[in-house]
């Protein structure tokens, strides 16, 4: 277990009458990549303004290094944040948007230069220093803001939706990039963002939120292959899980769905019988099958190919979406097999969605 | 082919509607307004014309005629007469300092409000303001007896300092609004980079306010530049009074001499044209804002 | 065990110090002078010694005061040459210049006039009146004109005749004000969604039906805001009647910031021109509380 570098203590806040954190307790490791996911609204960036120091919390402690920061202000935390706008200074050039925290700790211009020409490299910049923010694009204008961070050496770096800005291909490369940089500067990084594949593909550790609650936090593929609640099953994974409501089996070892034609299907583990539920089933856990010998039969309603992927919608209410990577010759209004991979069948309690 | 028929199909409505709205009508009414602009603007011709004629000229044709020569004697006399250009330097001395702290006490303030969202800060909006729409007279007996109190009497300073402060009442209110739609993210990336308060202020927020400072800077010289009744009480002597003061007085002056007293108008006014000249778009676009003045 | 975080609301408070010049400077410029004036309105005082306490004596004299009440309705005609007229004469101008000039004539030839009609609004109004006081001098350009025209009978002495005192300055001040009213109404109108005249040209308005159907309507919050301010600006009048006519003659241009000028430095009877000031102050505060109650609802609005 290697040490901690940011600890979030029972931290709650409130505007006004409303509570926008409710007891977070966040524990991140030093070089680790933590990203922070959630439906909009439901407190990320409160957290890492907190975090920061730009937004003061209603109790709770956080530490950072081990020191308790909760009095100390932004300046002084010695933490980076990346914005969703960028916030670059529009009136200083890239090389002085750079060195801007340099020449506030009163570091010489030529020695500050040198740094802004070292990071331009390591973020792509070189030859734009004497640029002004407005005759960057985008993503170079990304960069600048990453590099910004990058040139303090700070003790965590903090991004705040920093991607969502870009269009869908440069969101990709970026994802990237900015991993592999975590990784070269062996940086501590909390990562707050909306788009579940982000926190999947980049993030060693991932912490759902909803409504100012740490909903589930773990590994990528510990909340893909272990939902603690119907919520976060539903919002980790693209496209998204399929519920159906359902009734576990007499025997406590299946569970009926209550959809049309729907035989019961078998769990492997045991259940409390008669018991109303949630049945979760995700897209590519569902394999179109002939439909004499597949669980379910079922009628198509949307067929779409992407070439790569296809993706199948059926008619049946709740309706279904099934992922198939082969080429499946269907077309609406068809009737399919639809098998199901054993061991992928989640359960939710129908009443409290927590999985069963 | 088909397309050029198009385009002329399409253009022959709104060639037929074109001439019916606007036939000579339009020139008609660009008469009009050209006559109204002569109207308003015919003083100043005026002024322009008789200054620069001679005396003999103007005895024997009046004030309407072009000038026969150029004479600039009654410039010349009134310039020497008012001392003008002391009166230039004084009123250039006193706007512009005005400008400066009217415009840095603004900042400051607004920087408060519209950066810092200090509370109370509507209450402190509406008794700036306030205090910038009252009369001057009910305030002037009292800042006549404390500049005489103080030693402050008769000098620039004392009319510096008091335009500078009912100046930024209202430039408060004009940086307090712009100041509040400022990205607050670039305030925040400049905390997060170390920089304090006053550094934000000087390094951050007024590189980017520059240009609305410029404009709030533009008006507080120019009104400045025009105030009348507080330069009127306090500078007194002579080598202190500025333009608008000296204008104000010459009609107390012995001025029968007609071409000297269009001379007077024209220095009057030349300053302020110049400068309405210079800052045209800025002033006339900044007036909306100014409506509270 | 909890510490709340009190990083930012301690900065928080640091944000005061920038209003201390600010703030200092203000009440002792304005706020305190203010209340000293109100103060000397219940006195009686030459400006030197101790000032006699008189309760309510100058507002009573107040109310016998020729001069006071002559001033009073002066200012009330006032209202027709800063208000009305500049308004009514600025709505016309700005809605040609804007919905026919530059449509016709092009952006450069209507900013031009916009410019020109607002000169006179910028110059200093001393100047300003010298000019004024030579046109309308016995032997000025006025009655030259009128002569040269064969109207010689009706030349006048302008500024020297109770008579005419009073409309010769009016016209100044409509000369003075109407670029105001021109360029505010101007800027309000291009807020103004074009597609609405283009919508209403095609219904078959004429100009002058857009004009009353759109452009006043459209332009409420400007014509509420330039007829506010201008009301305010009538109140104080001062620089014009101190150069053109010092108040006379007879007192026809008497106006109320004249008479307390005239009170303070030259009768001397400082209590009293106070409490013209005070009188002025709360007509003024009146009519600027309403100004900003409308102002923080527009502001609401957006
Ligand atoms: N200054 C504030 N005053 C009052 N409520 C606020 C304030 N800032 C945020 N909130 C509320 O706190 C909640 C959490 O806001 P936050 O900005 O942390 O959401 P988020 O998870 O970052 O959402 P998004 O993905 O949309 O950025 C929201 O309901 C928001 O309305
Ligand atoms: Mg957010």
């Amino acid at each position: 277990m290697s040490e901690i570098q940011i600890e979030l203590a029972n931290i709650d806040k409130h505007y006004g009458a409303f509570h926008a954190l409710k007891n977070v307790s966040l524990s991140i490791e030093k070089g680790s990549f933590v990203a922070l996911v959630g439906p909009s609204g439901c407190g990320k960036s409160t957290l890492l303004r907190s975090l920061a120091g730009l937004e003061s919390i209603s109790g709770g402690t956080i530490k950072i290094a081990g020191e308790v920061i909760n009095n100390v202000p932004p300046r002084k935390r010695d933490v980076a944040m990346v914005f969703q706008s960028y916030a670059l200074y529009p009136h200083m050039t890239v090389a002085e948007n750079l060195t801007y925290s340099l020449r506030i700790k009163g570091i010489k211009k030529d020695v500050a230069r040198r740094s802004a020409e070292e990071i331009a490299t390591t973020t792509g910049l070189t030859g734009l220093l004497d640029r002004y923010p407005r005759e960057l694009s985008g993503g170079q204008r990304q960069r600048v803001a990453m590099g910004r961070a990058i040139i303090r050496n700070p003790k965590a770096f903090l991004f705040d939706e920093p991607l969502s800005n870009l269009d869908a291909a440069l969101r990709v490369h970026m994802r990237k990039e900015i991993r592999a940089l975590h990784d070269r500067l062996g940086a501590t990084s909390v990562y707050v963002t909306h788009d579940q594949i982000e926190a999947m593909t980049m993030a060693d550790h991932v912490v759902v939120m909803r409504d100012g609650v740490i909903e589930q936090q773990g590994s990528p593929l510990d909340l893909y292959d272990r939902p603690v609640s119907k919520f976060v099953a539903g919002f980790i994974g693209s496209p998204a899980m399929n519920f159906l409501p359902g009734t576990i089996g007499a025997d406590g070892m299946s569970v009926g769905l209550d959809i049309e034609g729907a035989p019961s299907l078998p769990l492997g583990r045991k259940a409390e019988a008669g018991q109303k539920v949630t049945v979760g089933l995700r897209p590519e856990h569902l394999v179109a099958a002939d439909p004499a010998v597949a669980a379910l039969r079922l009628p198509v309603a949307v067929v779409e190919s992407t070439g790569s992927m296809t993706y199948l919608t059926t008619a049946t209410v709740p309706e279904l979406t099934v992922v198939e990577t082969r080429r499946i010759d269907a077309k609406a209004g068809d009737t399919i097999g639809v098998s199901i991979a054993p061991g992928h069948v989640h359960l939710f309690d129908a009443v409290s969605e927590k999985a069963i | 082919m088909a397309d050029t028929t198009l385009t002329s199909v399409a253009a022959v409505p709104h060639a037929v509607h074109d001439y019916r709205r606007h036939g000579t009508g339009r020139w008609f009414v660009l008469a009009l307004l050209s006559f109204l602009l002569l109207l308003v603007l015919f003083p100043f011709f005026l002024a322009l014309s008789n200054s620069v004629k001679s005396s003999v000229d103007y005895a024997m044709n009046g004030p309407l005629s072009l000038p026969t020569a150029l004479d600039f004697s009654a410039l010349v006399k009134f310039w020497n007469l008012a001392d003008f250009s002391r009166k230039l330097l004084n009123s250039a001395i006193i706007s512009l300092a005005v400008a400066v702290v009217g415009v840095t006490i603004s900042l400051l303030n607004a920087y408060a409000i519209g950066i810092g969202k200090v509370r109370g800060s509507r209450v402190i909006l509406v008794v700036l303001l306030l205090g910038i729409m009252v009369p001057q007279e009910s305030i002037i007996y009292p800042l006549y007896y404390m500049a005489k109190a103080t030693g402050l009497y008769d000098t620039q300073l004392a009319v510096i300092i008091i335009f500078a402060v009912i100046q930024s009442a209202f430039g408060t209110y004009l940086l307090s609004s712009v100041l509040s739609s400022f990205p607050r993210e670039i305030i925040e990336a400049a905390e997060m980079d170390g920089a304090n308060r006053w550094q934000i202020l000087w390094q951050v927020v007024v590189p980017v306010l520059r240009p609305s400072l410029m404009v709030v800077g533009t008006f507080f010289f120019i009104w400045t530049w025009n105030e009348f009744l507080i330069p009127l009480v306090m500078l007194v002597s002579n080598n202190n009074q500025t333009v608008s003061v000296a204008m104000g007085l010459t009609r107390g002056q012995n001025m029968s001499d007609p071409t000297l007293q269009a001379a007077a108008s024209l220095l009057g006014m030349a300053p302020t044209l110049i400068f309405f000249l210079i800052f045209q778009r800025t002033l006339t676009r900044g007036v909306v804002v100014g409506a509270v003045k | 065990m909890a510490t709340p975080n009190t990083a930012s609301t301690e900065d928080k408070r640091s944000y005061y110090l920038y209003l201390i010049p600010g703030v200092l400077g203000f009440c002792a410029i304005v706020l305190l002078p203010q209340i000293a004036n109100l103060a000397l309105s219940f006195t009686a005082w030459k400006g030197v010694g101790i000032p006699r306490f008189v309760g309510l004596q100058n507002y009573e004299r107040m109310l016998s005061d020729g001069q006071f009440w002559g001033s009073m309705s002066h200012t009330l005609l006032f209202v027709i040459s800063m208000t009305i007229i500049p308004v009514v004469f600025g709505l016309v101008l700005a809605a040609l210049l804007f919905d026919y000039i530059r449509d016709q004539f092009g952006e450069t030839v209507s900013s031009l006039f916009r410019a020109a009609f607002y000169l006179p609004q910028i110059l200093p109004i001393t100047a300003a009146g010298v000019l004024w006081g030579w046109i309308f001098n016995p032997v000025g350009v006025i009655n030259i004109i009128l002569k040269g025209v064969g109207l010689g009978a009706l030349s006048q002495n302008w500024l020297g005749d109770a008579t005419y005192a009073l409309p010769a300055v009016s016209l100044v001040i409509v000369w003075i004000q109407v670029g105001y009213c021109l360029v505010v109404f101007m800027a309000g109108l291009s807020r103004i969604d074009p597609a609405l005249y283009e919508a209403a040209e095609l219904d078959g308005a004429g100009w002058w039906q857009r004009l009353v159907t759109i452009t006043i309507p459209l332009l409420a919050p400007e014509i509420f805001v330039v007829v506010l301010t201008t009301l305010i600006a009538a109140l104080k009048v001062f620089a014009p009647i101190f150069v053109l006519t010092a108040g006379g003659p007879d007192n026809a241009t008497l106006v109320p910031s004249y008479l307390t000028y005239y009170h303070f430095f030259t009768t001397q009877r400082v209590g009293y021109g106070a409490a013209i000031a005070v009188v002025q102050t709360i007509l003024t505060i009146g009519l600027a509380v309403i100004f900003l109650r409308f102002q923080s609802r527009q502001a609401g609005r957006e």
